[in-house]
């Protein structure tokens, strides 16, 4: 923002906002981690965390395959089966998928747009270090007397009402990770609106870009919405009043309705940056521009619309009037249009492709494939009168399981995979990429295709014990679970040999991949500490290009 | 972005976000709605922060021995400005007390003191601070007569 002219010489800096505690490169030590603001730093934090939860969360989910390994109670009692699914499913969700998105866009926005970090880089940093306090809280109730919340990640009243010490501690861990998601989603909406190079038009932007922004819109949309929910819970308890106490005249399906006016949205919160990464590696390694870039952005907005007005899909069997019924089940089931469009966009990009698999084009395929089979069995379940059926059985365990791991989570392994090379200047080993891949496509498989047969057998979902008919698929899914677990131990060693043990690893070129496009190709690999000091220009060529 | 642009942001966010709150206090459940008014609240602040700061330049003129020196928002002219003599202008880059704090860059002329760069990075600070001493060494070259002239107060 400072400008010198001496007649002829004019030197000028034009920067787009507050950088006065950045330096040279980072500082040594622990303390360039605690005070970091540099976006990179974060992004790599967020990143470190979310393995870290996805490794706490993934051990909880081998206690509860072992324990469903046969009928009959075999490790744990039914109150610790409880508390794992609960703690499970709110480590994934809260610790693994969201913030390793958010470090995802914490690294990649800023290069992608042209600027040189977020607009807030101190907030981004409360932000991020908000996270670990919070899950140490949540993860510390199963310390308690009582043990950890067990109701389920739903917190329905009266059930989780009825919890012990951990109620109060985990809503106030819900509320900071709440806080956290806020400050990432502020930082984002502003920084994309406010800082983009010169000539980056809104639809010039990459499609990352354009998810995570609708992704930060439905964030601040319904995170009041949860937080709101949540205080009520603790108010019902500790201060008497009755929002959804049937005993004092409040309504405790209310609370499902609430819970769900934020889920429903929190589910595609958990998709459509997925959206993005898969829409930006297929063109890559397809070697083509990517198919109807424009239809692709209105779809994605068009998901998020309708995810405002399909939440009681998820509570069919609660008793709503049939027109409801109805209601619910056609919006529910026009969200298949546009994931369609998606879907027909992606292969239309790969048709008659210059095609290369390297690993992070086999996780997308991967995730186009598998979350494909996941989009198909939502279709099944918002089906309301089947849904009677299928609701609270493992078929819906199944369901979400194959759009969350092969979709969400395949998309930030491969969005890893993709731009690892340019964050740490050297290129993975492709073949213990490979080899990674396979196994978790084969993996996940085994653990949850099988799932979808025991759920329409009449398996119930949150139970430790089972009929003895189920256990062979159960059998199936617990192998599957645990050599899909260790498995991901090749992608460890392998990004830990690009972040650390560099000996031997082949430097990564700037460009890095043929294929690519866009303004983080443009700066070296690794990336410098400060990108884009002077602004790029984004030139006239079509979005889909960048 | 432009403020009107700002004020659309908001709008989209506002309406969306305070509608569902307004609808579910309707329904007897009013404490969704303060936090989605503390949440619209920190997103209209960072909006105004990012904007101010976008907005902000500092302008340095090198014109013969005279060093002119503009700091204020674009499209609002500038708030402070000063004229000192080249010659008797001296750049000050220091270090941070603590080893993780900012350097400061200020331009000083006799007991006047002007910080600038806030928002430059330290490398950007040193790369300025090493322009504006090479601009204003060709000051030094001045006469004695110059310098006396450039000692009255310039109003800042």
């Amino acid at each position: 923002m400072a400008k010198t002219h001496d007649h002829s010489h004019a030197h000028g800096h034009d920067h787009a906002h507050d950088h006065d505690d950045h330096h040279h490169g980072p500082d040594k030590g622990v303390m360039r981690w605690i005070k970091t603001t540099n976006h990179k730093d974060l992004g790599t934090l967020y990143l470190w965390f979310s393995f870290i939860m996805f490794f706490i969360g993934g051990l909880m989910s081998l206690v509860i395959r072992a324990e469903l390994y046969a009928p009959g109670m075999q490790f744990i009692d039914p109150e610790f089966y409880n508390q794992m699914i609960t703690l499970h499913a709110l480590v994934m969700i809260f610790g693994g998928v969201m913030p390793g998105f958010v470090g995802l866009a914490n690294w990649m926005v800023p290069m992608m747009i042209g600027c040189s970090d977020l607009a807030l880089p101190r907030v981004n940093n409360w932000g991020f270090w908000i996270l670990p306090f919070a899950f140490t809280m949540l993860l510390s109730t199963l310390f308690l007397p009582g043990g950890g919340p067990a109701g389920g990640w739903t917190l329905y009243p009266p059930l989780v009402l009825q919890g012990g010490a951990s109620f109060p501690l985990t809503i106030f861990a819900i509320h900071m990770l709440g806080i956290s998601s806020i400050t990432g989603a502020i930082n984002v909406v502003v920084t994309i609106m406010n800082m983009r190079a010169p000539g980056m038009t809104l639809l010039k932007m990459p499609l990352f870009v354009w998810t995570w922004l609708i992704t930060a819109y439905l964030l601040i949309a319904v995170m009041p919405v949860l937080a709101g929910a949540v205080t009520m819970l603790l108010t019902d308890k500790y201060f008497g009043t009755s929002f959804f106490n049937a005993a004092g005249g409040g309504d405790p399906v209310m609370f499902e309705h609430i819970f769900w006016f934020f889920g429903h949205p929190e589910v595609y919160i958990m998709i459509l940056p997925a959206f993005g990464i898969v829409s930006t590696i297929i063109p890559t390694f397809a070697r083509k521009q990517l198919f109807g870039y424009d239809s692709m952005v209105y779809a994605v907005a068009s998901i998020a619309f309708l995810s405002f007005i399909v939440w009681a899909h998820h509570m069919f069997t609660v008793g709503i009037p049939l027109a409801g019924e109805l209601f619910f089940m056609f919006s529910t089931m026009l969200i298949a249009v546009p994931t369609g469009v998606k879907v027909f966009n992606w292969l239309a990009t790969m048709w008659r492709g210059s095609m290369t698999f390297e690993t992070p084009m086999l996780f997308a395929i991967g995730f186009v494939f598998l979350f494909t089979i996941g989009g198909f069995s939502g279709i099944m379940l918002a089906l309301a009168p089947v849904d009677f059926q299928y609701h609270n059985s493992y078929f819906v365990v199944a369901h979400f399981h194959y759009v969350l791991v092969p979709g969400a989570i395949f998309s930030i392994i491969a969005a890893i995979y993709y731009w690892i090379p340019k964050w740490t200047g050297v290129m993975y080993d492709e073949r213990l990429g490979k080899i990674h891949f396979w196994l978790s496509a084969i993996f996940i498989n085994v653990t949850f295709f099988p799932q979808h047969f025991v759920g329409l057998a009449g398996m119930p979902r949150r139970i430790p014990d089972y009929a003895v008919q189920f256990t062979d698929f159960n059998v199936i899914s617990t192998w599957g679970a645990f050599l899909y677990f260790i498995a991901q131990f090749i992608m460890i060693y392998n990004f830990l040999r690009c972040a650390i043990w560099r000996k031997g690893m082949v430097p990564a070129t700037s460009q890095v991949w043929e294929g690519a496009h866009g303004l983080e190709w443009t700066v070296p690999s690794p990336a410098p500490y400060h990108t884009f000091e002077d602004p790029p220009h984004v030139g006239d060529e079509p979005a889909a290009a960048h | 972005m432009t403020l009107r642009m700002a004020w659309v942001v908001m709008g989209i966010m506002s309406v969306v976000s305070l509608g569902i709150a307004v609808m579910f206090a309707l329904q007897g459940f009013w404490p969704i709605l303060p936090f989605a008014g503390l949440e619209l609240a920190a997103l209209g602040v960072a909006l105004w922060v990012s904007l101010k700061r976008n907005r902000y330049r500092e302008v340095i003129v090198f014109d013969g021995n005279r060093v002119r020196i503009e700091c204020g928002m674009t499209g609002e002219g500038a708030r402070l400005s000063v004229d000192w003599a080249r010659s008797s202008t001296r750049v000050l880059l220091e270090q941070g007390i603590h080893r993780n704090d900012p350097t400061a860059l200020s331009l000083n002329n006799g007991s006047r003191r002007l910080t600038l760069g806030r928002c430059l990075t330290d490398e950007d600070r040193e790369q300025l601070a090493a322009r504006l001493r090479e601009l204003i060494l060709a000051g030094w070259r001045v006469g004695p007569l110059e310098r006396a002239a450039d000692a009255a107060p310039d109003g800042n």
